[in-house]
């Protein structure tokens, strides 16, 4: 059973179609469990939207990222992209290379070193023999990424380039094959604060007038205020909250996007919660409702009041649909008691 | 079209212009490598300069009939008679000749043995890695003096089969050392992003693993030179070289078993020694030198 | 008046590159009293990291440093390597950045800590189990490696190190920069409660404005090895007068915020690098309302306000734009 959420101005039919997508890894050594990092998404991405995915290290998106894009295999599910089923055969896997496209959180190490940034951005073009004026699509792409006038840069190597110029190079790379998904996997962490707003600004035109799907995977709650339609909240290999960018933080329904929150900015109205130990390692995941051992309504007593604990401890929530448009997977949110409580 | 074809091919001929000399440059500030530079040189206009320093001819067994036997050098026999009246100059300096070719020869047959082999051990996976390993593993073991005789005597001795056996023999280093670098590189992000845009595996290796190896394949092929020279000297020497033609090798062994060495007739297995040594010192300053250059940039990116 | 833990007065510090002598910090004061906590923002090449290596003379030997360090009134780059020595640690410590690359693999937890505080000849009686305590740690992982321990965990483990000798001031450079938002919050609140309990001062340098919003008492702002603003904590971040320190408070945007909704903000450009300083104010290049002078007037902070201090470092601010 999926749940589906539409988002006004953009087409109905979603690009990118994730079911119940796992990844496992095996155990590394005897007596090692196995990880399961992905454990069960269900996502959809449009085009022309921005979807953000954000979680801490170790909970699952950039793995889910990677096997969206066939460079991590997946264990189980299905992903369909352009209403296609995942690619298998060579050819199939390098058509689809040329329609998703993937940039890195490191632009220096994404780098070659030793080429220019002509071949640099000129490098999917020849991969896949596109019969073009490659000159004239080059200095396109880098003018259109914000690089100009374009012929300074041709010539120069990475090394001469600022990180934030480095990371317009990776993107007009991308581009150059006019990919119908972009898959941005921390895109500007590593970059100096203030250039990452025309980074990010960058990325937003993009999609807007490329008609781009655009998923972007980061732990800064911030980036998806700043250009996400959409956020996705994973915990553990497991999207807990996803809904409309506004609504999701302004009223956020499970526990751990609350907590989140709450220590990430001065949210009015809210007390910092911060939640104890660390996120299990997905070879120990808990039974029922992974968040449980940290979950503030289960170590307030909330929980115990609201009669929910033998729930949390036994059965893994899952992602329903709340009113407002938003999926929430917690057991407390689905009683009716506190979606009025927490509603507001 | 046109126009970036001409682009292209200018920034690859500029960027190799610029790293050749780049590497020049930094060689005259490296003192052992510019020393392992200039003997190089020297060597090599000496064994170039052979039809001008001794004819052919007094290579033959019977041009020494008429000379002394065993001279100490004179005003016509720069380093003096061997034991049959040859003229030593002569023999040495067509024997550097022999020498240098079959060690830069072999080297050629080791490093491209060692290359091919490394680079697809490190960058295919699997069943093909292993075996190749294992197989580098072999070589790497066998003792490669008593295989490259067993080889020689084999298949022949000429200066051509003696270079292909002795770079048969001493691949299995190099190979290993590529496998490394191959295996690094690999794993860069930027062979993943040139994945993710769709190349295959030939695209990778040629774009970006075989340029990030190359400069490790240089150097290592300069030091495998010295190595493969002595495993020629060493081969000449114990008799198993080329019955013809003349070498360094040759002349220490024509030194020993002449008792030169009990007679000091110094003239003899001095040069050939110096020779041997001084062309294995060049060859492994410069080589090293080169390490030194390469080095710090692959680590540096 | 208490004497401040630190004053820097005129600090300068250049390094000598092949390329000539690139100054990394060109002149900056700074003052932390007993029981403050100074934050120091700044994005890459702002000369933050070596100012905290300067501060306890942990840079190498070929490094100009000039003007004045004190701790408790005594001038560290006057003292002899032994005071020196006595200084580090036991009156000031730091928290470098990236745990990794600074906990020795190959030996315990338990005895790195105590190597600190043997090398200054103290027996902490309880020492380092009680110091693991205090980090929330516990007692038992002293006997860990530091391959053991998660990030957070390491960070933790150098939190206790700098701890063990009971400093007065503790420069923590980047303490929570690679941690998740989670863990840097824990972290956060550690940290406020060993300084509320141990009247300690610290340095709480950083790139993160929001975090420096979360602990700062004084906020003080860096751009190409100076300081451009400084002021109280709460009253700054709010109200930024200079222009970089307003551009860079907007790329944090504050959720909820309709102006930063679907509109990321920040500079053109980037930090220059030290050894490739624009001229006059370094940064008006960058600047949305930089003026002719700004260009060939070396700007120095002025206070902009009476009644607390205050001051920025533009030529708009503090009478000096005529």
């Amino acid at each position: 059973m999926r749940a589906c959420i539409s988002v006004g101005k953009v087409t109905d039919e979603p690009l990118l179609v994730c079911d119940d997508v796992r990844v496992v890894y095996p155990p590394r050594n005897r007596g090692a469990k196995a990880a399961h990092a992905v454990d069960g998404i269900d996502l959809d991405v449009r085009k022309g939207e921005i979807v953000a995915l954000v979680g801490e290290s170790g909970c699952g998106k950039t793995t889910l990222a990677r096997a969206i894009l066939g460079l991590q295999a997946m264990s189980s599910g299905s992903i369909v992209f352009d209403a296609k089923p995942f690619p298998t055969g060579t050819a199939d896997k390098k058509l689809f290379r040329r329609q998703a496209q993937i940039i890195f959180q490191d632009p220096t190490a994404s780098l070659n070193p030793r080429h220019t940034v002509y071949e640099i951005v000129a490098e999917g073009l020849r991969i896949h023999g596109l019969a073009v004026d490659e000159h004239d699509v080059v200095v396109r792409a880098l003018e259109r990424c914000g690089l100009h006038p374009a012929d300074q840069y041709l010539m120069k190597f990475p090394h001469e380039l600022s990180g934030g110029q480095r990371q317009r190079v990776v993107i007009a790379g991308a581009m150059v094959l006019e990919p119908k998904l972009l898959v941005a996997d921390e895109p500007v962490s590593s970059l100096d604060a203030s250039v990452r707003g025309e980074i990010l600004a960058l990325l937003q035109t993009l999609a807007r007038e490329q008609a781009m799907a655009v998923l972007v995977v980061t732990h800064d709650l911030g980036l998806a205020w700043n250009i996400a339609d959409r956020i996705a909240v994973m915990y553990l290999g497991r999207i807990v909250e996803m809904g409309a960018t506004e609504e999701l933080l302004a009223r956020p329904k499970h526990p751990y996007t609350r907590a989140l929150l709450s220590v990430v900015r001065e949210h009015r109205g809210m007390a910092k919660q911060i939640l104890v130990g660390e996120m299990p390692d997905p070879t120990a995941i808990p039974s029922g409702c992974r968040f449980r051992q940290r979950c503030p309504l289960v170590q307030s007593g909330e929980a115990e009041n609201l009669g929910i604990v033998p729930r949390c401890t036994s059965e893994d929530p899952v992602l329903l649909n709340h009113k407002d448009g938003v999926l929430v997977a917690c057991h407390a949110a689905e009683s009716s008691i506190t979606s009025a409580k927490f509603g507001g | 079209m046109k126009n970036s074809d001409r682009l292209i091919r200018a920034m690859i001929w500029d960027r190799r212009r610029r790293a050749f000399f780049g590497v020049l440059r930094e060689l005259r500030h490296d003192r052992p490598g510019f020393i392992g530079l200039l003997l190089l040189t020297f060597f090599g206009l000496f064994a170039l300069a052979a039809p001008l320093i001794a004819d052919r001819s007094a290579l033959l067994a019977a041009s020494g009939r008429n000379n002394p036997d065993l001279a100490a050098p004179s005003a016509k026999f720069l380093f003096g008679t061997d034991e049959i009246g040859r003229d030593v100059l002569a023999q040495l300096v067509w024997g550097s000749r022999v020498s240098l070719f079959i060690g830069l020869f072999a080297t050629l047959v080791a490093v491209v043995i060692g290359s091919v082999v490394g680079l697809v051990a490190g960058y295919a996976k699997g069943k093909v890695s292993a075996v190749l390993l294992a197989i580098d593993d072999f070589f790497l073991v066998v003792p490669f003096l008593p295989l490259a005789i067993v080889l020689a005597v084999v298949l022949g001795r000429s200066p051509l089969t003696l270079a292909i056996v002795i770079g048969f023999t001493s691949w299995a280093g190099s190979a290993r050392l590529i496998r490394a670098q191959v295996l690094t590189l690999r794993e860069r992000a930027y062979v993943e992003r040139a994945q993710a845009l769709g190349a295959g595996s030939w695209h990778v290796i040629r774009r970006h693993v075989l340029p990030g190896v190359a400069p490790l394949i240089i150097a290592n092929a300069t030091l495998i030179v010295p190595v493969a020279i002595l495993t020629e000297s060493t081969l000449s020497f114990l008799g198993f070289g080329d019955r013809l033609s003349p070498s360094w090798g040759k002349l220490l062994d024509g030194a020993q078993s002449s008792g030169s060495i009990t007679i000091n007739a110094w003239w003899y297995f001095l040069p050939p020694g110096l020779c041997i040594i001084g062309i294995v010192l060049a060859f492994t300053m410069l080589g090293r030198a080169l390490e030194r250059i390469f080095d710090p940039r692959l680590r540096g990116r | 008046m208490t004497t401040p833990v630190l004053q820097v007065n005129e600090l300068q510090v250049s390094y000598h590159a092949h390329s000539g002598v690139v100054p990394a910090v060109r002149g900056v004061d700074l003052e932390i009293a007993h029981g403050e906590t100074l934050g120091l923002a700044g994005e890459s090449g702002c000369g933050k990291s070596t100012l905290a290596l300067a501060l306890l003379r942990l840079l190498p030997p070929t490094t100009k440093v000039t003007g004045s360090i004190l701790f408790a009134g005594k001038d560290i780059l006057t003292m002899r390597p032994g005071e020196v020595r006595a200084i580090r640690w036991a009156q000031a410590s730091i928290i470098f950045q990236g745990a990794q690359h600074v906990l020795n693999p190959v030996r315990t937890i338990g005895r790195q800590i105590d190597e600190a505080s043997e090398t200054h000849g103290m027996n902490r009686s309880g020492g380092v189990a009680e110091l693991l305590e205090i980090v929330g740690l516990g007692a038992r992982r002293a006997k860990d490696y530091p391959h053991e321990l998660s990030g957070g965990q390491k960070q933790r483990a150098l939190i206790a190190m700098a701890l063990a000798c009971d400093p007065m001031l503790i420069i923590a450079d980047e303490p929570t920069t690679a941690l998740d938002v989670m863990i840097q919050a824990q972290i956060l609140q550690m940290l406020e409660e060993i300084k509320r309990e141990r009247g300690l001062s610290m340095l709480f340098i950083t790139h993160d404005l929001s975090v420096l919003s979360q602990i700062a008492d004084r906020v003080a702002i860096m751009y190409a090895g100076r300081v451009i603003e400084v002021g109280a904590g709460r009253d700054l971040l709010r109200e930024f007068k200079h222009p970089y320190s307003i551009a860079l408070a907007a790329s944090f945007p504050v959720i909820g915020d309709t102006a930063s909704r679907r509109n990321p903000r920040g500079l053109v450009g980037d930090p220059p690098s030290p050894n490739d300083l624009p001229s006059g104010c370094a940064f008006h290049p960058r600047c949305s309302v930089a003026i002719e002078k700004c260009r060939s007037t070396d700007v120095v902070l002025k206070s902009v306000s009476k009644s607390m201090d205050r001051r920025v470092a533009c030529l708009h601010f503090g009478g000096q734009s005529d």
